[in-house]
């Protein structure tokens, strides 16, 4: 009877093994071949991309940050690689592959403490967006330095696009359309509400030493490769006093490396406007393009001096 | 062991493996169920050590106390120094339940109750994290000791066999809640190897691992979202939040316990059922009798029959109903919520007694209406279970009835997903069992079953090896 159980415990395992590698090979040539949508975004990103001015970090970056104005003022190219709930690590990823091809002459980093270094949900978040490059170095040590078991766990050809099936299927039936937009994804609808989501707080949760350390290799890295780094933080509807504290990690990895540290999380001219915002964390197309003119202008005054 | 994490995927065969070599081994021996057991045990303790060491001393403070004092009062004939011996056992057995769980709890309140007339207390809580599963392995040896003091269970004399009834892994952190006569006489006996059981297991394990990673986990992206920012969101939105979580709920708990009873099945022991479609239930009396039928089943015979049961007047038989409904909202947790929550139900039974109403009636417009009633009630009782306060609660339940709005889905992604976890679960909860191709008698079908869930969790599950949202009880 041992025999019976292991053998059919064999078959079935040999069974999602196969189906799991052809499978994956699908997914594969999905992701390979998609028109459009974010699949293609990513695959722009990671090996076409060629913007001088390169604008990352969460969903904040990719809403209020518009890179034609960045064009317009600084006259050069500017893509916007900013992704909702991701943060250094995912963002760390996409800096290692272009900067395989090609040295982008600024870099501009939205910084969202939550998701940058402060302590918060589990690193594996984060990972969801790399696994589908792991095969692309160094990608695979940015997972495995989040989670070992990640080495197994990608034996599964399935397991590299968990979560992402309807995507990869959307974005290769879709047909292509081009992002005038680069990257900026506005939105047009302005509050209904007045209510603050208040932000995390730097002194309870304390810093994540993974993604600390990998803002701090970032930092280095753009340092080492002459890119002009600059940190900044955009609005926060009514962000709190305390606000401000959450940065102070950033604002010595500013003084460590000598890197411009540009700071509008309280900025009254936009915190207590709900007009300018979509909701408590996220400005709208309104408040995004006046915050993207403002600081386009110090970051070329700022350029312009030294 | 998370039974949705990875570790579980690794180091379960090698448990299973070493457990059927054994039992191969001494297939012909008398000393078969010893050894197992002894390897059963090492494995429960190494796992429950791993989770946190200091909180395995709780587990076997429980333990050790519920084994001599059953011991104790099988020795002691006088009923007098056996209620003496009862009692002063379960204070003692639910001692660390009471410091862990309800300590800073009862202080907070004092503190806050004497803070509105000006007194001060200068006691600090302890902020301890909770021993895992302290609430399910003090319930089962706290129901052991009553089964010997009540007569209805030998003490058991063998401490191996003992503490693997208080720690057996597979139930430790959530249940299911067993009682001495079903879950004893199966350690202390041979556990023969049976294939059928076994695949019926396997099944059990895949299932419940389909309703937490695709169903639960699903759904509760969506309720985590509204949830936390409920005062920014329509009342219809906040319904069909209030909704998804019911279900988020369900899958979450039904599917740990299938999981417990299917490893449970792979190692030759059949553990209780813990659900049977309690969202198909007549009436919220009916629901009780379906939804954590171990825990109602504890309640029922430690707590109600006790006090009297219905065998009593009306008004005593209400206020039984109370008092056991009151101590299951303590038991799920250390808040006000869980209090009025499950004051709350027993107000409802109460009322539901006084109508006397009919398990089911033969008319199905009347029984669909009837289930729809009492789906909708558990529903927004299960908002106080989920919210931080009473004021919470009760600002989320004013949304719905009072600003409905329009309904906010999340982005087209998350709607696909909320469509397709709510779909699945409605269709197990109607328990369509023609269709159930795990059951199918073709061979061809139930083999593509298992390949096929498989590898949808591996495609669209939540792997992110959250916890199961009753261990947190």
């Amino acid at each position: 009877m041992m025999r019976k159980i292991f053998l059919k415990l064999i078959l079935l395992g040999a069974s999602v093994l196969l189906m799991d590698f052809l499978l994956g090979k699908g997914l594969d040539y999905l992701q390979a071949h998609a028109k459009s949508g974010n699949t293609k975004r990513f695959d722009y990103i990671a090996h076409e991309m060629c913007a001088d001015v390169v604008i990352s970090g969460s969903s904040r970056c990719s809403l209020h940050y518009s890179p034609q104005v960045f064009e317009d003022s600084l006259g050069m190219t500017c893509y916007n690689t900013g992704q909702e709930g991701q943060g250094i690590i995912m963002q760390y990823g996409w800096f290692k592959l272009f900067t395989k091809r090609y040295t982008p002459k600024i870099i501009i980093y939205d910084v969202m403490p939550a998701f940058d270094y402060l302590n918060g949900e589990p690193n594996e978040k984060y990972l969801s967006l790399l696994r589908p490059f792991y095969h692309e170095s160094p990608i695979d040590s940015i997972i495995l330095s989040v989670d070992r078991t990640e080495r197994l766990k990608m034996l599964s050809s399935c397991y590299r696009h968990n979560g992402h099936i309807f995507q990869l299927l959307k974005d290769f039936v879709t047909p292509y359309k081009e992002d005038v937009l680069k990257g900026y994804r506005p939105v047009d609808k302005e509050m209904e509400y007045d209510y603050s989501t208040p932000p995390e707080k730097a002194s309870e949760t304390g810093l994540d030493s993974l993604r600390a350390s990998y803002m701090n290799r970032f930092a280095q890295e753009c340092t080492n490769k002459g890119i002009k780094l600059i940190f900044c933080s955009s609005p926060y509807y009514k962000a709190p006093s305390y606000y401000a504290a959450n940065f102070d990690f950033i604002r010595d990895l500013s003084k460590q490396y000598d890197i411009p540290f540009i700071y509008h999380g309280n900025d009254s001219s936009y915190i207590y406007d709900k007009r300018l915002f979509h909701n408590a964390s996220h400005m709208n197309r309104k408040g995004a393009e006046k915050y993207s003119s403002q600081i386009a202008h110090e970051i070329k005054a700022f350029l312009d001096r030294h | 062991m998370i039974f949705n994490s990875f570790q579980f995927i690794w180091v379960f065969p090698i448990i299973f493996f070493s457990y059927y070599c054994l039992t191969y081994l001494f297939k012909h021996s008398a000393l078969q169920p010893r050894y197992s057991n002894l390897l059963l045990l090492v494995v429960s303790y190494a796992l429950y050590l791993q989770w946190n060491p200091v909180h395995t001393l709780v587990l076997l403070w429980v333990t050790l106390v519920t084994y001599l004092f059953a011991i104790l009062i099988e020795k002691r004939q006088a009923y007098s120094k056996q209620k003496y011996l009862i009692t002063f056992g379960i204070v003692l057995a639910l001692l660390p339940l009471f410091i862990y769980k309800y300590y800073d709890f009862l202080l907070n309140s004092i503190t806050e109750l004497c803070g509105r007339y000006g007194i001060e207390i200068g006691l600090a809580g302890m902020n301890w994290s909770l021993p895992l599963g302290i609430s399910f392995f003090s319930f089962q040896a706290v129901g052991y000791l009553f089964e010997v003091y009540k007569n209805r269970e030998k003490a058991e004399r063998n401490l191996v066999n003992y503490m693997l009834f208080v720690s057996f892994f597979p139930q430790i952190s959530s249940g299911p809640i067993s009682k001495s006569s079903e879950l004893l006489p199966q350690i202390r006996n041979r556990r023969p190897l049976d294939f059928e059981k076994m695949t019926e297991g396997f099944r059990q394990l895949l299932l419940g691992l389909f309703l937490k990673l695709m169903i639960a986990n699903h759904l509760g992206l969506y309720v985590d979202t509204i949830y936390s920012t409920y005062e920014i969101h329509s009342g219809t939105t906040c319904l069909l939040a209030s909704i998804c979580y019911s279900f988020q709920l369900y899958a979450d708990f039904a599917g740990y316990s299938l999981m417990a009873i299917g490893v449970g099945q792979i190692m030759g022991f059949q553990l209780p059922t813990n659900f049977n479609h309690p969202y198909r239930a007549y009436s919220v009396s009916d629901f009780w009798k379906r939804w954590h039928i171990t825990l109602t089943r504890w309640l029922t015979t430690y707590v109600y029959i006790p006090l009297g049961g219905s065998r009593c007047s009306s008004i005593k038989c209400y206020k039984n109903i109370l008092i056991t409904f009151l101590v299951s909202g303590i038991w799920h947790g250390a808040n006000w919520t869980f209090i009025f929550w499950g004051l709350l139900h027993g107000c409802i039974l109460v009322v539901e007694r006084m109508l006397k109403l009919k398990e089911k009636s033969k008319n199905v417009i009347k029984n669909a209406v009837r289930v729809f009633i009492t789906f909708m009630l558990v529903n927004f009782l299960w908002i106080l279970f989920r919210m931080p306060s009473i004021s919470d609660a009760a600002l989320f339940i004013k949304k719905i009835l009072t600003s409905p709005g329009r309904l906010e889905l999340v982005d087209n992604t998350t709607t696909i997903y909320i469509a397709i976890s709510l779909l699945l679960i409605v269709l197990y909860e109607i328990g369509m069992k023609s269709l159930n191709p795990f059951k199918s008698s073709y061979r061809i079908i139930r083999w593509s079953s298992y390949v096929v869930c498989l590898l949808a969790i591996l495609l669209l599950g939540v792997l992110d090896t959250s916890q199961f949202i009753y261990v947190n009880f």
